[in-house]
Order: C-alpha cells, then sequence, then structure tokens
C-alpha cells in the first residue's frame, strides 16, 4: 500500500508530430490531493486520459496503485472514478437511469446499488430532479451528477477533470466540499483546473505544466513565496521623482517599480526586510499618504511561469 | 448475473432507452421505406409495369367489358393498337405481349366455351414472361368474378391461380420491409455509434472495467433488437391484413432471414457508426447506401427488368438474395435457392458485424 498512487517518468505524448505532453514525470501520493494546473491546450486532459488508460503514451512509463497502466488497464479501472471534462452524461436519459447504467458498468452488487443510488443522490443534491432528462439539467447541475457517478462504485483514486467548469458559485463550493471531504476518507484525488483559486483551495500539492512541460511542482503557499512578488501600493502627496525611481529601484529585494495612475507600485521577492527599505526610501523624499501591500497571488505565479499570451 | 452479460444487457438496454427518446430518429428510420411505399401504391394505380399492347377485334359488350377490365388492371400499362401495330411493337420490344381479343369473343363466351383470348408474349425474358402469365390471367379473374351468370368460369379460375397470384403491391411489400430493415439496422446502430462519439459519451463506456467485445456485443443488440421491433410490426400488420402469410413452417425460414437481415444491417451500422462519428452524415450515408440497396434489389422495378450490367451488379448485392428468399418463402412456399440465399445473408452479417466491431475497436484505441 505505500506504492504512491500515480506514478509517471518520462510520460510523453505525441499527436503525429504534435508534442501534446513531453517527459513528464511526477508522482501522486496516496490520500493526497493533487493540482494538475495548466492554461488551455497544456496537456491536461491528454495526461488524465494516459493515467486513465484511455490513450497509450507515446513513450514513458503509466503505474497507477501499483499497476502498469499498458498492460493491465482494467482491473485499474476499477478502481477509478473520473469525471471527464465533457461529462459524458446521457442526456436523454434521467440521472437515476444514468447511475443505474454506471453501476451496471462497474458491476456493483445489485442489492446495494439502489441504495447507493439513492445516497449519492442526496449527496449532491438531486434526489428531486432524478427522474427528469439530463438534457434540462443546468450545468451545475450535470457537473454534480457527473461527481455522483464517479463515486458511486466507491473508488479508491478519482480523475476531476476540470469538476467545475462552468459552475456558479454555490454547486462550485458543494463540488470543492465534496472533494475535500473525499481527502478525509483517504482518498486520492488528482483535479486538474485552470482556476487557481480553485487549485490552492483543494490542492496539496500543485503541478504547473504549460505545452506539455512540467514547469513547477509544490505546495500552493511554496508556489506563491517561491514564484510570486509581492507588490506594494504607495500612494504619495505628489508624483515621485525620477531619481527617487531610480534609487527605489537600486535596492535589494525590488525587482520592478512602476508608476501608476499616482500610484507607486514596487514589486518585491520574498526578502522581508525589503519593504522597511522601500519604506525608508520613500518617506525620505516625499510625503507618503497610503500604503497597501498585496501578499503573492497564483495567479502572478502562473501568468509569471506560462507567460501572457493566448493559447489554443 | 456476469458481469459481462450485465454489461451487455445494459449497454443495449441503455441505447435501446436513448432510441425510444429520439423520436426523430424512429421517423427517419421508418420514412424512406413508408415514402416509397405509398409511391408503389399511387403509381400502382397510374401506371402499369409491363407495357401490354391490346387488340380488340370484337365490338360486343363482354369484349368492351374485358378490355376495360385490362386497360384498368394494376398489373400492367395496356395500350390499344391496330394488330398489325401491335405486331411490330412486340417485334421491336416497345411491348411485352399483345393481347389479342378475338372477332367471336362475345358469341364463344355466351357459349360458356373455353377462353378464347390470345396471348403472345415476348420469351425473350423469363422472368418478363412468368410475370405476365401471373398477372394476365388474375386481370381476367378479375374480369370473370364480375359476371354473375358463369359461376363454373370463375370457380375454375380463382382456384388455379390462389396459390400464386400475387398482387404488385403484395409483391413490393417484401423490397420494403427489406429497405426498412436496412435503413433500420444501418440507422439505428450508425446513430447509437456515432452519438457516443459525437456527444462524447464514450468515455463513460471506455472509462468502465469492460470488455470491449461487451461494448461491440451490447451495441449490435440493441440496433438489431430496435430493427427486429419494427420488422415485428411490418410483419404483424402484414399477416393481419392478408399481404403476408407465408403458410406452414415457410414462416421459419422468411424469419431468419429477417433476422440475418437485421443483424448484418446493424453490423453494417455499427461499421459507418464508429469509422464516420458523426450523427448527419451517419444519416446521410446511411440512408442512401440503404436505396442504392433497395433498387439493387428490385424495388421499385423487380431487378430482372433491370439492364444486365445492374442485373450483374444485384448479384454481388445481398439484399438482393435477402429478399429473393422471403418473396420465395412468403409468397410462393418455395425454397428455391433458399440455401444460396441464407449463405450469402448468413456470410454478410457475419462479415459486417466482424467490420463494424473491428471499427468501434480502433475508434476507441484512438
Ligand atoms: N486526439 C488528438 N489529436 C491531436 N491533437 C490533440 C488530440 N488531443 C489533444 N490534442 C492536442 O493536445 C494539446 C493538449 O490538449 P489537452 O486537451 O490535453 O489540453 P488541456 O490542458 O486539457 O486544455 P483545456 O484546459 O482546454 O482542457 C492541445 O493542443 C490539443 O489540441
Ligand atoms: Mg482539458
Amino acid at each position: 500500500m505505500s506504492e504512491p498512487a500515480i506514478e509517471l517518468v518520462e510520460m510523453t505524448k505525441r499527436f503525429r508530430n504534435f508534442t501534446a505532453v513531453d517527459r513528464l514525470s511526477l508522482t501522486v501520493q496516496r490520500g493526497e490531493v493533487f493540482g494538475l494546473l495548466g492554461p488551455n491546450g497544456s496537456g491536461k486532459t491528454t495526461t488524465v486520459n494516459v493515467i486513465s488508460g484511455l490513450s497509450r503514451p507515446t513513450s514513458g512509463t503509466v503505474r497507477v496503485l501499483g499497476r502498469d497502466m499498458l498492460t493491465e488497464p482494467r482491473s485499474v479501472r476499477r478502481l477509478l472514478g473520473t469525471i471527464p471534462q465533457e461529462t459524458a452524461l446521457y442526456e436523454e436519459l434521467s440521472a437515476e437511469a444514468n447511475l443505474r447504467f454506471h453501476g451496471d458498468l462497474f458491476d456493483v452488487p445489485r442489492s446495494r446499488l439502489s441504495s447507493r443510488i439513492d445516497e449519492l443522490l442526496r449527496l449532491v443534491q438531486l434526489e428531486d430532479r432524478r427522474r427528469d432528462r439530463v438534457s434540462t439539467y443546468s450545468g451545475g447541475m450535470k457537473r454534480r451528477l457527473a461527481l455522483a457517478r464517479a463515486l458511486l462504485h466507491d473508488p479508491e483514486l478519482l480523475y476531476l477533470d476540470e469538476p467545475t467548469l462552468g459552475v456558479d458559485v454555490q454547486s462550485r463550493r458543494a463540488i470543492w466540499d465534496h472533494v475535500l471531504d473525499l481527502r478525509t476518507r483517504g482518498k486520492t484525488v488528482l483535479i486538474t483546473t485552470n482556476y487557481l483559486e480553485e487549485a490552492s483551495a483543494l490542492g496539496d500539492r500543485l503541478a504547473i505544466i504549460d505545452r506539455g512541460r512540467l514547469v513547477a511542482l509544490d505546495s500552493p503557499q511554496e508556489l506563491k513565496s517561491r514564484y510570486g512578488d509581492t507588490v506594494l501600493d504607495l500612494v504619495l502627496e505628489l508624483a515621485p521623482s525620477p531619481a527617487l525611481l531610480v534609487r527605489l529601484r537600486s535596492i535589494d529585494g525590488v525587482t520592478a517599480v512602476n508608476t501608476a495612475d499616482g500610484t507607486l507600485k514596487v514589486n518585491l521577492t520574498g526578502d522581508p526586510e525589503a519593504t522597511g527599505r522601500v519604506v525608508t526610501a520613500v518617506t525620505g523624499e516625499a510625503k507618503l499618504l497610503r500604503i497597501n501591500q498585496h501578499e503573492p497571488d497564483l495567479d502572478e505565479v502562473f501568468l509569471q511561469l506560462t507567460g501572457r499570451e493566448l493559447r489554443d | 448475473m456476469k458481469p459481462y452479460l450485465r454489461a451487455v444487457l445494459a449497454i443495449a438496454w441503455k441505447d435501446m432507452g436513448v432510441w425510444a427518446r429520439r423520436p426523430s430518429t424512429i421517423v427517419a428510420t421508418v420514412l424512406p421505406a413508408v415514402g416509397f411505399m405509398i409511391i408503389i401504391l399511387i403509381s400502382a394505380q397510374a401506371v402499369g409495369r409491363n407495357p401490354v399492347a391490346l387488340v380488340v377485334l370484337d365490338r360486343g359488350p363482354q369484349a368492351t367489358r374485358l378490355a376495360h377490365s385490362l386497360e384498368t388492371s394494376n398489373s400492367f400499362r395496356v395500350r390499344t393498337e391496330t394488330p398489325e401495330r401491335a405486331r411490330q411493337l412486340l417485334h421491336d420490344l416497345d411491348v411485352a405481349a399483345v393481347i389479342t381479343i378475338p372477332a367471336g369473343f362475345d358469341e364463344t363466351y355466351s357459349a360458356h366455351r373455353s377462353d378464347p383470348v390470345t396471348i403472345e408474349i415476348n420469351n425473350l425474358n423469363l422472368d418478363f414472361t412468368n410475370d405476365l402469365r401471373r398477372s394476365l390471367p388474375a386481370a381476367i379473374t378479375d374480369f370473370y368474378a364480375g359476371q354473375n351468370d358463369s359461376p363454373v368460369l370463375v370457380q375454375v379460375h380463382e382456384h388455379d391461380l390462389r396459390s400464386q397470384d400475387v398482387s404488385l403491391v403484395q409483391f413490393d411489400l417484401i423490397p420494403h420491409l427489406a429497405l426498412l430493415l436496412t435503413v433500420a439496422g444501418v440507422v439505428n446502430c450508425g446513430l447509437a455509434t456515432a452519438r457516443e462519439f459525437e456527444d462524447l459519451t464514450i468515455k463513460e463506456l471506455t472509462l468502465a472495467p469492460i470488455a470491449r467485445s461487451a461494448l461491440v456485443g451490447g451495441k449490435l443488440l440493441a440496433g438489431w433488437t430496435t430493427t427486429m421491433s419494427l420488422a415485428a410490426i411490418v410483419l404483424v400488420g402484414g399477416a393481419a391484413a392478408g399481404l403476408l402469410r407465408p403458410a406452414g413452417w415457410y414462416w421459419l425460414p422468411a424469419l431468419v432471414v429477417v433476422a440475418l437481415f437485421g443483424l448484418a444491417a446493424a453490423g453494417l451500422g455499427a461499421l459507418l457508426g464508429a469509422s464516420i462519428r458523426r450523427f448527419q452524415p451517419v444519416i446521410a450515408i446511411g440512408i442512401n447506401l440503404s436505396l442504392y440497396l433497395f433498387f439493387l434489389s428490385g424495388g421499385i422495378s423487380v431487378a430482372a427488368f433491370l439492364p444486365d450490367w445492374v442485373q450483374t451488379v444485384a448479384r454481388f448485392t445481398p439484399t438482393y438474395y435477402g429478399v429473393h428468399a422471403l418473396q420465395q418463402t412468403i409468397f410462393y412456399q418455395s425454397t428455391d435457392q433458399l440455401g444460396l440465399d441464407l449463405l450469402v445473408l448468413g456470410g454478410t452479417a457475419a462479415f459486417t458485424v466482424a467490420a463494424g466491431a473491428l471499427a468501434l475497436r480502433r475508434s476507441i484505441a484512438a
């Protein structure tokens, strides 16, 4: 049982001559909530497909729950629960029929299936709509149903590919609560998202990938302090002199100085002393009216690591 | 229940559930066959199939009535001609036969002497001739049936003809049943397969711990069952209306043929669905393909009347054998070439099912 839940070694997936995932290595421990973060087209879904055994990697090894995904995908599938990015629900059928179908495919014992379906519909609060066609559901309801379906056969390991894509705040919070609950029950969760807030709220560790390559891997806090800048907003009585700007830029720990709308913006590295040095320098030459300090933001980390140009 | 069987049945049940909730696709599968049947019914009234020249040499009331009865017959297109012109037309193959109502018709008729009408048939094509031999007496029977002064003759004619008198509409029901089976099988199974890809639900199936063969089996089972349920409606309706009534054990080969037909069509549908993976083109290609198969099997016009090269192509068309087998067993209580027909249909079913299964596996692996 000490084997990791997921182990990717130098996994590469190529479509014709386009490399969607490039020598990706990462290990997800059991009981961990692991976030896979990246812009559109960075290879998140491709990675999930490979670790679900849906598509074969071009090269590299893939082990899931201690088994080789290339040689024994079917025995692993029974232990996996997945919310595909596209939800893959049968829209013509009711929630109940979708769940029953899933139960049959995963051979959930018939004696338990009905009560299990009731239980999960209650959990995701869809009991009163259980007989309605899924096509009449909202986006959030569909995602919640997809979650109920992924949990139906009580999997060890869950893949949630953008589980909150296009859902409102209430549904999103509900899905987050379920994910956190899964962690307390010792399940392993791999969640892909391009919402940074989601990744940092849920993930024990985050991997940031871009163009199929791993660019960072750590806990959300570590990533913030390593890659994120603290930003000081300083409101002065008069516009700062060019000389002051030059002096500020020369201070240790300052990475950038800009002025916008009469506000001086100073980016700092993690150095805790830097704030004091900046304030001293500014008050020596100008009258400081207000000061505001932003802690590093994952969005900033993300943009810094993956660049600003549009993807897809 | 074994997990394998459970998965097969679950997939089949699910597909049928989706099918039943999409009335538009049910209509799409039924429409071509119904449409053509209507065309046949209408055109059978207006234009008969075989051009026949009629020469009337008697002006008496009975001769006129017979001429009228032939002219309004559903079985052939009648043009009234002079004897010389009729002979020329027959020679030039512009008509298939010349029917002559002789000068003394009324007289012989009143004397209850034997049928004096002569028929000259162009014997070039045996099927053609058979068709005329079948339909001409039927028209003449109609004529006699309208008489109440000659009961003996009516009975004799009816007795002779009953076992092989197949009306045009009835005869045409078979290619239309074949068309329905083909369209239903191809479109139902094709859509059920393409839909999984287009609606992106294929992942629910591929993420499940089931054998690929269970997936293929479930899909084919659903496509076949829905097709058979449509066929059952036609067969039961046809039997109730007295149009399709195979005698005795001929039901059995007829049903086997229908079942194999549906299976072959479902396999073809799975092949199309898995290769194209898109809803609209599957419907379009499926229906078009079915129509070609329909025409080649003798829909609209009997295959034997088609040009030689088309007939040659028809020999390589499985539906041709299916239609032949059904017409033989249902209408003629005959097992003529039934072995060959079954062999071709069975082989086709095996081939399309295998190809469909393969295409599905390949699409999933991609
Ligand atoms: N079957 C395929 N054939 C060719 N290219 C593909 C295929 N699947 C994915 N790709 C390409 O691989 C790249 C990664 O796609 P992927 O779906 O994994 O991205 P993603 O990170 O999940 O993006 P998103 O946030 O938009 O879901 C994209 O450029 C995509 O176009
Ligand atoms: Mg994706």
